[in-house]
């Protein structure tokens, strides 16, 4: 088998048992790069030298048994808004372009310990701030499915490069569908864990009380092993969970008799495509045939979910970008004074997107208009998580589409961002509520363009979660190779 | 004063000015709220300077995105408590030790401008030309 169409795990594996090399690993992935690179911009930085040192080093750990995880060895990429040492972090903003960290986030942390292998940094909207990967300072991603549609964003870089073998699994970040939506256009698995699951210590914020870090690989048995090395409480970012460390690929069993499924039935209004109605209601079919009951129920308030999430990551973010004034790193403008300066430095260090955000969050925060919009927004809110409990009292998991569509054309969104905004409506209530979710590929369009589906887990579910996206995955498997037969 | 009145006066928008019933909260238009006064005092704030074409774009997208919220006006809040985050927020307290090496010289090779291990920066009170 080509070392590229290997999951994470299998390669781990044949690693350990000395059946492959890391460095044979990092030249299939590197070859893949040199071939697919230059159409696609899934990088921002890689890091071939640094990536074959650290190849030797962990190939000499592997084979002395200093090393022997599932994911040792494997050749791993992290968005550019997660801080790597010694590794330029841009956000994918001229703001930070050329800084270089002097330490690693957390996650990163915990799967270089963990002895994976990291090869470089991948494109993202700017600041995480968009769902096309189209708004970064570098340049567009590209599907790698098909030419000319996006990758879907933020972490469309991530999701776009284990999607064309340039990596074997990547993380990304989630703050309102940022790693499901990439992975549901591109074809992959994606997922965001619980608020709180995952060190946030290292990732650049852009809305602190939404986002988390999550895994984007070819298969959910890979999700499951990444997520496994960076959950976990970490005692530098105080909103990270205690309790033990769970080993996540325990319990993929596939057996989901008698799991209760839900789906909202809000969420199949007009303007959600054919092809994507389609696919999730084959997906419920195939989880009724496993033995899970799958029925429609009412989820309340979901027509205010687009607007309390913009409303509130807006506020979040006009609050974390204040950090960027050129004064410590990154980009500086030059200032006759240094309120001139600061003025200058963000001006033209920002993209379009941003300052549209950072505005709309300033507004809602300010005088006069706080009650109104802010306020009213973390209320709102509240409603939404309590719909979300109120329907986990019936369901164990909720099946519904991750966007309305499959991936667009190239600079199509960008024209009309309120429509853009809207396409996050099957993704933010999970951010709203703190939940894991899972995206997983299910079918494509009449177009080749991959459709994923998505199910939501209650807080602390992430093992049933998993083990239902499995049973589902595998199914998918089983009825694509009868097809072939 | 009518509630548009305020609103162009830039005297805010009380949850209540907004509309006390849900209908007229459905009908608020942001086009009374956002002027140029707003979109001058927002990017003081925010520390933005915008173009004249910035400005005509913001003041569009700001006014269509605050319509598209308007919506969280409509539902009864009446007892809703606020929810900053999903995670109980406690304080995390430690001792006061001192428990990390003095690294600043490595923080400092990140900046723009320094000067005597401290980060340097035009003058505060300089006029701007």
């Amino acid at each position: 088998m080509e070392i590229l169409e290997l999951t994470a795990l299998e390669l781990g594996n044949c690693i350990r048992k000395g059946e492959i090399a890391v460095e044979e690993a990092l030249d299939a992935v590197l070859s893949r790069i040199a071939d697919r690179e230059k159409e696609l911009h899934c990088y921002i930085t890689v890091s071939e030298k640094q990536a074959k040192e650290q190849a030797e080093i962990l190939q000499r750990k592997i084979k002395n048994k200093e090393l022997t995880g599932p994911l040792a060895g494997v050749p791993f990429a992290v968005k550019d808004n997660i801080c790597t040492k010694g590794m330029m972090t841009t956000c994918g903003s001229k703001i930070l372009n050329g800084f270089v960290p002097d330490y690693d986030a957390e996650c990163v942390r915990r799967l270089r310990e963990a002895g994976a292998l990291l090869i470089g940094k991948t494109n993202l909207d700017e600041f995480g701030m968009g769902s096309t990967t189209e708004t970064s300072y570098f340049g567009p991603t590209v599907n790698p499915v098909r030419d000319g549609y996006c990758a879907g964003g933020s972490s469309g870089g991530s999701a776009a490069a284990v999607a064309a073998g340039e990596c074997f699994c990547a993380l990304g970040t989630d703050t309102g569908g940022s790693v499901r939506l990439p992975a549901s256009h591109c074809g992959v698995v994606g997922m965001k864990p619980a608020y709180g699951a995952v060190s946030r210590y290292g990732i650049a914020a852009y809305a602190s009380s939404l986002e988390q870090a999550g895994p984007l690989a070819k298969d959910v048995r890979d999700c499951a092993a990444m997520l496994t090395v960076i959950s976990g409480k970490d005692c530098r970012d105080s909103t990270s969970g205690a309790g033990e460390k769970v080993d996540f690929l325990e319990g993929l069993t596939g057996e989901i008799v008698g799991l209760r499924i839900g789906i909202p039935k809000a969420w199949f209004a007009d303007g959600l495509q054919e092809d994507v109605r389609s696919t999730v209601l084959t997906a419920a079919e195939s989880l009724r045939r496993m033995g899970a009951s799958v029925e429609e129920f009412e989820l309340k308030h979901t027509e205010y979910v687009v607007p309390a999430y913009y409303t509130i990551a807006s506020a979040e973010a006009s609050s974390n970008l204040e950090r960027y004034d050129g004064v410590k790193y990154g980009f500086r403008a030059p200032g006759e004074n240094l309120n001139a300066m600061y003025r200058r430095t963000r001006s033209e260090g920002f993209g379009a997107e941003v300052k549209r955000r950072i505005l709309l969050g300033t507004f809602v925060l300010s005088e006069g208009y706080y009650d109104a919009y802010y306020l009213r927004a973390l209320k709102v809110r509240r409603l939404i998580c309590d719909a979300f409990s109120e329907a986990f009292s019936s369901y164990d998991l909720i099946l519904g589409p991750v966007a309305p569509s499959p991936a667009p054309r190239l600079g199509e969104s960008l024209k009309e961002p309120l429509k853009m905004y809207m396409s996050d409506l099957y993704t933010v209530p999970a951010n709203l509520a703190g939940l894991p979710a899972i995206s997983l590929p299910a079918s494509c369009s009449g177009d080749g363009l991959p459709i994923g589906v998505q199910l939501i887990g209650r807080l602390g579910g992430e093992k049933r979660l998993l083990n239902a996206a499995y049973a589902l995955e595998q199914s998918r498997k089983s009825e694509r190779k009868s097809e072939q037969i | 004063m009518a509630e548009g009145e305020k609103m162009r006066n830039g005297a805010g928008c009380s949850d209540a000015a907004c509309g006390s019933s849900p209908e007229s909260r459905k009908n608020f238009s942001a086009k009374n709220t956002i002027d140029d006064s707003v979109i001058k005092s927002v990017c003081a704030l925010a520390q933005l300077e915008l173009s004249q074409e910035e400005c005509v774009r913001v003041r569009k997208d700001l006014e269509e995105m605050l319509d598209f919220t308007a919506q969280l006006g409509i539902p009864d809040l009446e007892g809703t408590e606020p929810l900053y985050s999903v995670y109980p927020a406690e304080n995390v307290f430690r001792e006061d030790e001192v428990t990390n090496p003095d690294r600043s010289s490595e923080y400092l090779c990140c900046a723009p401008s320094q000067r005597d291990g401290m980060y340097r920066v035009p003058g505060t009170l300089v006029q701007e030309l």
